[in-house]
């Protein structure tokens, strides 16, 4: 859907060259270099309380396990606490102790496992029809099909009434 | 979906967790001088291993629950 008004709500061009290189906590080095330190974080973080009762509510809400993944581990490292690297190597056991929670909790959750591109039609599958149709109109006569659907439509006719004989 | 989920989605799917070797103890011998397991069948330094291990270990217990 095409927005009438312009969205301010983005950063400036350019904006995040405006800070001295290693301001931000991602231009740092990580704290956590190995993947038995992320797991270990985030196991330390994730069986909480207080995150297992939010993530059990995020997940209520419908909102994909695979997706609230992302999140947590982008979080991460826009906080610093591991590289993108790490953050996807890590991400499986994420979504799996997600799952886990919502089990736990016994509610129904999204795993966001299916693609849900897959379900749409192919734009080139549009062309192939559209193909197929136009060789079969050209290699017919239209005379010849206006007089076969005139033939059908009188047939149709013939045995509309209440008393027509049926087939 | 955007590729970082795609990317994310496509880890876990290949996450063969089931077909990652575990060592078991020999218990046809019980002496001092058996032979330990060695860890060696296991990859330990790949990291995709050391996250199977532990996803492996949740699912069990996913499983646990669903039985339940």
């Amino acid at each position: 859907m095409l927005n009438s008004e312009p969205s301010f709500d983005a950063p400036i061009p350019g904006q995040s060259l405006v800070a001295e290189l290693g301001a931000r906590p991602w231009q740092t080095p990580s704290q956590y270099t190995t993947v038995d330190e992320a797991i270990e974080y985030y196991m330390s973080r994730m069986t909480t309380e207080e995150f297992m009762v939010q993530a059990v509510d995020v997940l209520e809400t419908g909102v994909p396990v695979a997706t609230l993944a992302n999140t947590i581990q982008l979080a991460s490292v826009m906080e610093g606490k591991h590289t993108l690297d790490i953050g996807i190597l890590v991400a499986p056991l994420l979504m799996e102790l997600l799952m886990m929670l919502g089990d736990s909790a016994g509610i129904e959750y999204k795993t966001g496992l299916d693609d849900p591109d897959i379900k749409k039609t192919r734009p080139t599958f549009f062309a192939k029809f559209l193909k197929k149709y136009n060789d079969n109109l050209a290699s017919k006569d239209i005379q010849e099909i206006v007089d076969e659907s005139n033939e059908e439509e009188e047939k149709d006719e013939e045995r509309s009434g209440l008393m027509a004989r049926r087939t | 979906m955007s590729r970082a989920l795609k990317d994310i989605v496509t880890a876990y799917k290949n996450m063969d967790i089931e077909n990652i070797s575990v060592v078991k103890e020999d218990t046809s011998s019980k002496g001092l001088v058996k032979k330990r397991p060695t860890m060696n069948s296991i990859d330990y330094k790949n990291p995709a291993v050391r996250v199977g291990q532990q996803m492996r270990v949740i699912r069990n217990y996913r499983k646990g629950i669903e039985d339940a």
